[in-house]
């Protein structure tokens, strides 16, 4: 269409273009017909100033010409046959006249080969000859009314600073004419070519006209009269999404209508609901037909609330609307979801894909919904979208922060527990906003793989042991699992250095396979750690099946063992196990002196938390 | 006076076009309101085939094939016609040589010269006509050729 528009303004400039340069050539004729006149009138003042000067040879005086001329019909002759020397075919009527006592102009002398006029015969002139007796100077007048010709010169004899007579020289159209058919060609050609421009211009504009029909019908949707997935297409390569609120609409329970009254049923509702949204949205908005009953909409943005309220508006108007089928009548609802912040998204497609998210979290909290940020529909408020941890993931978004781990007796750092995030220009998110959302995806798999290798590499520049947290998860993942053991077994320097924290958030299912795959990655130096110990899915038998190293201390109960004896005998009681199995315990949340003073009385060797330092660059 | 001379001015405009006919049929309505004011109708003849083009479409005209039976005659050149019965008759003529060679006869005349339209009256035709010429008619009388 850009393009199009670009052709029809080309076509345009060319069309005036031509349309100058036809009327120029029109002012061309106008201009050299003034030039010519003006060279001839030139020439033709010395023709009259010689007839004047014959005049003044021939006559007695220049006084009283009828009455010297009527008196001599032998000289009257002689000046006529003088005069005819002078005529040619440019200008046939070289002739002598006066104005008499009623103003009418007579004929003293007419050298004229055709049409003479006699002596004293009256000619009826223009009213204009008559300015010739006051200014008492040549006169050019120009015919345009009389065809035969094409300029008159009237130049003044003049006696005693009187007019007594005005010879009078006709010049032929024909002259005029000559000029006209030698600039034909040129008229003819530059009418020519606007013609044809004309001509393709109206092609074009027919054209363009006939191509927005068919491109109307081809981005329409025939059922609904909403635009539908082709023009989608076309909106989203061509409009900035970001200027809009992305809206995803659902009919609820629509497969229920087809099937209980019947697909034209079905259809009258998707045309009914597809109204009530034109009805209730602005003409800047646009609205596609995204699915069967699913649709789209682009809100052009004001404010968030005012956008919420819109849907809130669509959805109580379907949720009212009484669709009658012959003498029954029936309602369904809507499900909307809304996506608030689609400048958020590198990709429009990921905008619309989060809008379906919250649109299905409408679904799922039971319908007849405007859900607009997820935190409406779960408790977490800073979760992040599939999409969005997708993009941060690729975009190298991911890096690690590293708590230091200390020796509370010898007060030394002795490892490092690498800890994710995931970093948006000046905005960091922490593994709860993110790591609930994705897990069992792909993207799990990717982002501890992607945090695998930053913990690696760390370990090689710096030669720090350093702890990982992996789940059950993770280690019965093939991918995850031999890639790891891979790069350990060609590295063996590293897997002394490296310790696998075991996240107890999960049941332990697979116990022989993460069994026999720790026993391995053990094998090569790598230690193993169970995580948040005392919470979860925590058991004691764990510590049977599997070859653990060190167990770290859930920090909710580390954070209480100052004020609550129960969390405090926990603790303890965690801490004379570990002692007693000969695994090394770490407390963590530890965020004030008072609980480093407990844990120092109970006997716990490290520890770490804010207390000691917060999660740094290493 | 200025309308008639417009008149004349305008009617060259249209010399080679059938616009010639109009004009000259409204000189000629012109012409022949002022010979005959009080006549509701007048009889026509006249020798020109262009002018009877003219002349057919003024209302108050009736052409006639016959001169005898005419009130007014428009000759072009052939003045074999001029008997004295029909120059008891308004005769007018379309050349100022035949105007000039049977002033007896004719009474006046519109005629072209030198690409200009040319009206002419004779002054003593007139008298003996009675025709008296309304004022803006009166520029075109001539007491003598």
């Amino acid at each position: 269409m850009k393009n199009l528009r670009w052709y029809l303004l080309l076509l345009l400039a060319t069309f005036i273009g031509v349309a100058i340069l036809f009327f120029q050539t029109s002012k061309t004729e106008q201009q050299l017909s003034l030039n010519l006149q003006r060279i001839v009138t030139d020439h033709t003042f010395f023709l009259g100033k010689n007839i004047e000067e014959l005049l003044r040879q021939k006559l007695p005086s220049l006084h009283d010409l009828p009455h010297i001329l009527k008196s001599n019909p032998k000289l009257r002759r002689e000046l006529n046959q003088a005069l005819s020397l002078l005529s040619t075919p440019t200008f046939p009527y070289v002739y002598l006249v006066y104005k008499d006592h009623r103003g009418h102009f007579r004929y003293l002398l007419d050298g004229s080969k055709e049409d003479r006029g006699d002596f004293n015969q009256k000619i009826d002139v223009s009213p204009r000859w008559n300015a010739v007796f006051q200014t008492k100077k040549p006169l050019v007048i120009t015919h345009h009314k009389l065809q035969t010709l094409w300029i008159t010169y009237l130049y003044p004899i003049l006696f005693d600073n009187k007019v007594q007579g005005i010879v009078a020289i006709d010049f032929s159209s024909h002259f005029l004419k000559l000029l006209h058919s030698a600039l034909k060609p040129l008229k003819y050609l530059s009418a020519f070519i606007f013609a044809i421009v004309s001509f393709l211009l109206l092609v074009v504009i027919f054209q363009i006209l006939i191509y927005l029909k068919t491109k109307k019908e081809s981005v329409t949707d025939s059922l609904t009269g909403l635009y539908n997935r082709t023009f989608l297409r076309h909106f989203l390569d061509d409009r900035n999404i970001e200027d809009y609120y992305v809206f995803m609409f659902d009919i609820d329970h629509f497969k229920s209508i087809n099937d209980t009254y019947g697909h034209k049923v079905g259809d009258y509702v998707l045309q009914t609901v597809a109204n009530l949204l034109k009805q209730n949205l602005r003409g800047e908005d646009i609205i596609v037909r995204y699915g069967g009953e699913e649709f789209l909409g682009f809100i052009k943005k004001s404010s968030p609330k005012n956008a919420i309220a819109i849907a809130e508006r669509i959805r109580k108007a379907v949720e009212n609307y009484r669709f009658k089928i012959n003498d029954h009548e029936f309602t369904t609802t809507l499900s909307v979801g809304i996506n608030l912040h689609p400048e958020r998204f590198k990709k429009s497609a990921n905008a619309l894909k989060y809008a379906d998210e919250l649109l299905y979290m409408a679904k799922r909290s039971g319908r007849n919904k405007v859900v607009y940020q997820k935190e409406s529909a779960t408790t977490s408020l800073q979760t992040l979208p599939t999409i969005k941890i997708k993009e941060l993931i690729e975009d190298g978004g991911l890096f690690c922060q590293f708590q230091p781990i200390f020796d509370i007796q010898t007060q030394k750092i002795v490892k490092y527990e690498a800890l994710v995030r995931l970093k948006e220009k000046t905005t960091i998110y922490y593994p709860n906003q993110f790591v609930p959302n994705i897990q069992f995806t792909t993207l799990y798999t990717l982002l501890t793989q992607n945090v695998l290798r930053i913990v690696l590499d760390k370990i090689k520049q710096t030669n720090k042991d350093i702890s990982i947290n992996l789940s059950f998860f993770d280690i019965t993942d093939n991918k995850i699992y031999y890639n790891l053991l891979s790069t350990l077994t060609q590295q063996k320097e590293l897997a002394s250095k490296l310790t696998i924290e075991l996240l107890e958030t999960e049941a332990l299912d697979h116990k022989e396979l993460i069994a026999q795959r720790l026993h391995e990655l053990k094998d090569i130096g790598v230690h193993t750690a169970i995580d948040n110990f005392g919470s979860g899915y925590s058991n004691f038998t764990i510590f049977q099946e599997l070859p653990i190293d060190i167990l770290k201390i859930d920090g909710k109960l580390v954070k209480m063992i100052s004020h609550d004896p129960i969390a405090h005998s926990i603790v303890t009681a965690i801490t004379q196990f570990g002692n007693n199995i000969g695994v090394e315990t770490i407390a963590k949340f530890v965020e004030n002196e008072e609980i480093l003073h407990s844990l120092k009385k109970i006997g716990i060797r490290y520890a770490q938390g804010f207390y000691f330092s917060k999660p740094t660059d290493l | 006076m200025i309308r008639i001379i417009s008149l004349l001015f305008l009617t060259a405009l249209f010399v080679y076009s059938e616009g010639m006919i109009q004009i000259q049929k409204e000189i000629y309505t012109q012409i022949l309101s002022a010979l005959l004011p009080k006549r509701r109708s007048i009889k026509i003849w006249a020798q020109n085939p262009r002018t009877l083009l003219a002349l057919q479409n003024i209302p108050f005209v009736h052409i006639v094939s016959k001169p005898q039976k005419a009130d007014v005659l428009i000759i072009y050149k052939d003045n074999r016609i001029l008997s004295p019965q029909i120059c008891n008759k308004i005769v007018l003529s379309e050349s100022y040589r035949l105007i000039k060679q049977k002033k007896e006869c004719i009474l006046g005349g519109f005629f072209w010269h030198k690409g200009r339209p040319n009206i002419i009256f004779l002054e003593q035709n007139l008298y003996k006509h009675h025709i008296r010429l309304p004022k803006e008619m009166e520029q075109f009388i001539e007491d003598e050729l």
